[in-house]
């Protein structure tokens, strides 16, 4: 079963993503940026879904840590945020995440898509 | 009633198809207990005079008002981000006062849909 990590500070997104990946993922949950850096190392999870609004440390520095890791930087990042305009997006992608969903979550097959569409663009 | 408090049902049906009554029970729950906090930190926000605690508190309140359905909350509470990014910090005081009012109209409705079994 492959591994997704969920960074995210709201607790009722996290449960929604929960529930949405069911029994099709083993999940783990990062409140916060600092514990998704530790965290990760130890999990090495197949994909990570990145809130941005984080406390401490947004999700911008969360992922430029991801990828300055050796061991991580492979690992497919989706951006998971209420920062929902155009040029939001292009930021986001610009920063090196591998796809951009909005929340709130309308359609979970947008999130499944997305979640297997990166996973098999890296192999994993 | 609905119309008055602006809030979409819909919403709740599409928590439940995911994850039945238990996910909306939780979902509720989680949500009128998360967003009163958000909204303490904003006021303790507009007491310090920090904009950007203001924004970091009701920026969460925008999806979790969003997850349940609740347009009046996510919509005032998006607006109150914006001017807090933009630092126009004159219009924010009442519009908080207008999103903890919003809040406070939904809440009942979305505590009586949490008590449904």
């Amino acid at each position: 079963m492959k591994k997704i990590a969920i960074v995210e500070d709201n607790p009722d997104n996290r449960l929604l993503v929960r529930a949405i990946l069911g029994e099709r993922y083993e999940v783990a949950e990062y409140e916060n940026g600092m514990d998704a850096c530790e965290g990760l190392r130890k999990q090495n999870p197949d994909l990570v879904l990145l809130d941005i609004s984080l406390p401490d440390m947004d999700g911008m520095e969360v992922l430029r840590r991801i990828r300055a890791d050796a061991a991580l930087k492979q690992i497919p990042v989706i951006a998971l945020t209420a920062y929902d305009t155009v040029s939001d997006r292009d930021k986001f992608i610009a920063a090196g995440f591998d796809d951009y969903l909005t929340k709130p979550i309308l359609d979970e097959a947008i999130l499944l898509e997305a979640i297997e569409r990166c996973l098999n663009r890296r192999g994993a | 009633m609905s119309d008055d408090i602006n809030w979409d049902r819909a919403a709740i049906g599409r928590l439940e198809k995911i994850g039945g009554r238990k996910l909306v029970r939780e979902m509720l729950g989680i949500v009128l207990e998360y967003v009163p906090k958000k909204l303490e930190a904003a006021r303790e926000g507009e007491r310090a005079g920090d904009l950007d605690a203001i924004q970091h508190a009701v920026h969460p309140i925008r999806s979790s008002a969003a997850n349940v359905g609740a347009r009046a909350v996510q919509e005032m509470a998006s607006r109150i981000e914006r001017l807090a990014i933009d630092e126009q910090v004159e219009q924010i005081p009442p519009l908080l006062r207008e999103l903890e009012a919003a809040f406070a109209r939904v809440q009942p409705e979305l505590e009586r849909e949490r008590d449904i079994p």
